[in-house]
């Protein structure tokens, strides 16, 4: 039963623009699909669960918890990357069951205004960044799963 | 016009003109505020806003009170023994002037003051009730039985929407202030009632007008507090008391929700369970309410958070513990209810028991035990149209 994907989709428009996007994850036989809203809820679901493939979006609320304070000072807006960022960096040692976990990046954002990404700690691999466009179908999007989890982080 | 330095200067005529003015402006400053009160806020409210807040005003009727008596005592108590010949005409205007100054600046200032206050009475009773309570806690280790009542009035008594999220985000800095208490003075039983008689009744309750911001700002601390309790915990066994009250939170605002037609809020409430342990009964309800509804899409999503919990720890010659052969059955029930719904639901259904059942190709006898037990399991309980529909799948699945 290895062909599952176990999938953490994380988004705060989860469950209103990307609903269709959803919906459609449910019904693939190989992708078990788990969604959090929020850099929190995704850190804490993260710091428990093994997941195969985690995909990210660069503009989350930070959530309840007091980790994101540094960042919320600062007025950041990109909890998706501190998230990232934080999973993968400086509290990489908790993460230990994320080792052959892969990480992808969907957001509204093109890729050159996000050059952090691709330099350490996340190291993104360049073809794991898709763009959201409301013109981008569902049968892409879950292709784009496919081929995050078949990549090489 | 005050006549200071004429004859009748704190005679009985002037005295008594000067407290006509005064009861005339204290009824004014106190009278405009009640007025704004009774408008701006709810009527279970005012109890709650004359206990917490409501202090002020009687503090200022004695203090003004106080202040026109002093100018009866001046004209009635003969001072001018005890003062300098001459210094006596300017001593008994001063003081007038600024006992009169006095009075008008307290008045004016709490007028201001309650004028300001009225547009967020809401907001301030929120605040106020948090600090009480964290004060509380911080003298006696617990939380007063008041605090939690009024909590509880809030909860039902304001209106949905910015109001009642920002009552939720005071419940929030709570619930944030009781899980930081050190482990040995953390009572789980205390958080517990904070989230199901505040934050899960303020979603939930019959009166309540629908927000899915609310929904979705309750489902958030409900989370929070169980994973924060999951990663900040050391052997703590009270928190599956904490973890039942959550799961059982979740589920009824995810009922209410779907009562409401809200299916963001229904799947956000599917996805928030199904990261709590244990609470493949709640997620069964919900997905069984949502079918009754004939609201598909959060069954389908049940069906297949519970299916993956199955397929991690069923399999032939697995001895499988009491939890998970109770995730079994709700989630074999829930899959035979949809597939008697035919059609594209039932092929749904077939796929989702292809790679359970295929399995069992070879131990046919073990799946047909676990078939018959989620039978019984929803007839004991009274389930007879699950029980049914799994024996109808039975039937239509292993009929040679």
């Amino acid at each position: 039963m290895n062909d599952v994907i176990k999938l953490l989709w994380i988004d705060d428009n989860l469950f209103h623009d990307l609903t269709e996007k959803r919906m459609a994850l449910y019904m693939e036989d190989d992708i078990e699909p788990h969604f959090a809203i929020d850099a929190t809820e995704a850190f804490y679901r993260l710091r428990t669960e093994p997941f195969d493939v985690v995909i990210v979006d660069l503009r989350l609320p930070p959530g309840s918890d007091d980790m994101w304070n540094t960042y919320r000072e600062s007025n950041f807006q990109k909890f998706g990357y501190a998230l990232l960022n934080t999973v993968l960096g400086p509290q990489k040692d908790q993460f230990d069951h994320l080792s052959d976990t892969r990480f992808g990046v969907f957001t509204i954002e093109a890729q050159e205004e996000n050059p952090e990404l691709f330099d350490a700690p996340i190291h993104l691999a360049e073809n794991n960044f898709k763009m959201k466009t409301h013109a981008y179908h569902e049968n892409a999007f879950i292709d784009f799963i496919r081929h995050v989890h078949q990549s090489w982080r | 016009m005050l006549l200071y330095f004429g004859p009748d200067f704190l005679s009985a005529e002037w005295l008594s003109t000067a407290a006509g003015i005064a009861i005339t402006f204290v009824v004014f400053i106190m009278g405009v505020p009640a007025l704004i009160f009774q408008t701006f806020i709810a009527g279970g409210l005012r109890d709650v806003y004359n206990e917490r807040l409501g202090g002020e005003w009687s503090r200022l009727f004695k203090i003004q009170l106080g202040l026109i008596l002093i100018i009866f005592l001046m004209s009635n108590v003969e001072f001018d023994k005890y003062i300098s010949p001459k210094a006596l005409w300017i001593f008994f205007p001063l003081c007038v002037t600024v006992i009169l100054i006095a009075v008008l600046f307290l008045g004016l200032r709490s007028l201001i003051r309650n004028f300001q206050s009225s547009r967020n009475i809401e907001q301030q009773l929120s605040e106020k009730i948090a600090d009480d309570a964290i004060l509380y806690f911080e003298k006696n280790k617990a939380i007063h039985k008041k605090d939690l009542e009024d909590l509880g009035i809030l909860a039902r008594e304001l209106r949905s929407g910015r109001v009642k999220n920002i009552f939720l985000e005071q419940c929030e800095r709570l619930v944030e202030y009781l899980l930081n208490v050190p482990q040995e003075h953390r009572d789980t039983k205390l958080i517990g009632d904070i989230l199901s008689d505040a934050v899960c009744l303020s979603v939930t309750y019959d009166g309540a007008q629908f927000n899915n911001e609310n929904m979705r700002k309750a489902l958030d601390i409900l989370s929070f507090t169980y994973s924060h309790i999951q990663h900040h915990s050391v052997g703590d066994t009270s928190s599956s008391y904490l973890n039942t009250t959550i799961g059982n939170c979740m589920r009824e605002i995810g009922i209410e929700a779907m009562h409401k037609h809200d299916q963001p809020a229904v799947m956000n409430a599917v996805e928030k369970l199904s990261a709590i342990e244990a609470t493949s009964k709640e997620m069964f309800i919900l997905g069984n309410e949502a079918l009754i509804h004939g609201h598909v899409q959060p069954a389908v999503a049940v069906i297949r958070k519970l299916g993956g919990k199955v397929r991690d720890v069923i399999g032939p010659g697995k001895t499988l513990e009491y939890e998970d052969k109770r995730t079994f059955y709700f989630w074999l029930g829930l899959v035979a209810k949809i597939h008697q719904r035919g059609g594209s639901a039932q092929n749904f259904a077939q796929r989702r028991l292809q790679n359970v059942v295929a399995q069992f190709d070879q131990a046919r006898d073990e799946i047909l035990v676990l078939f018959r037990e989620t039978q019984q399991h929803f007839y004991q309980v009274a389930e007879f149209d699950t029980a049914d529909a799994v024996r109808n799948l039975e039937v239509a699945l292993f009929a040679e």
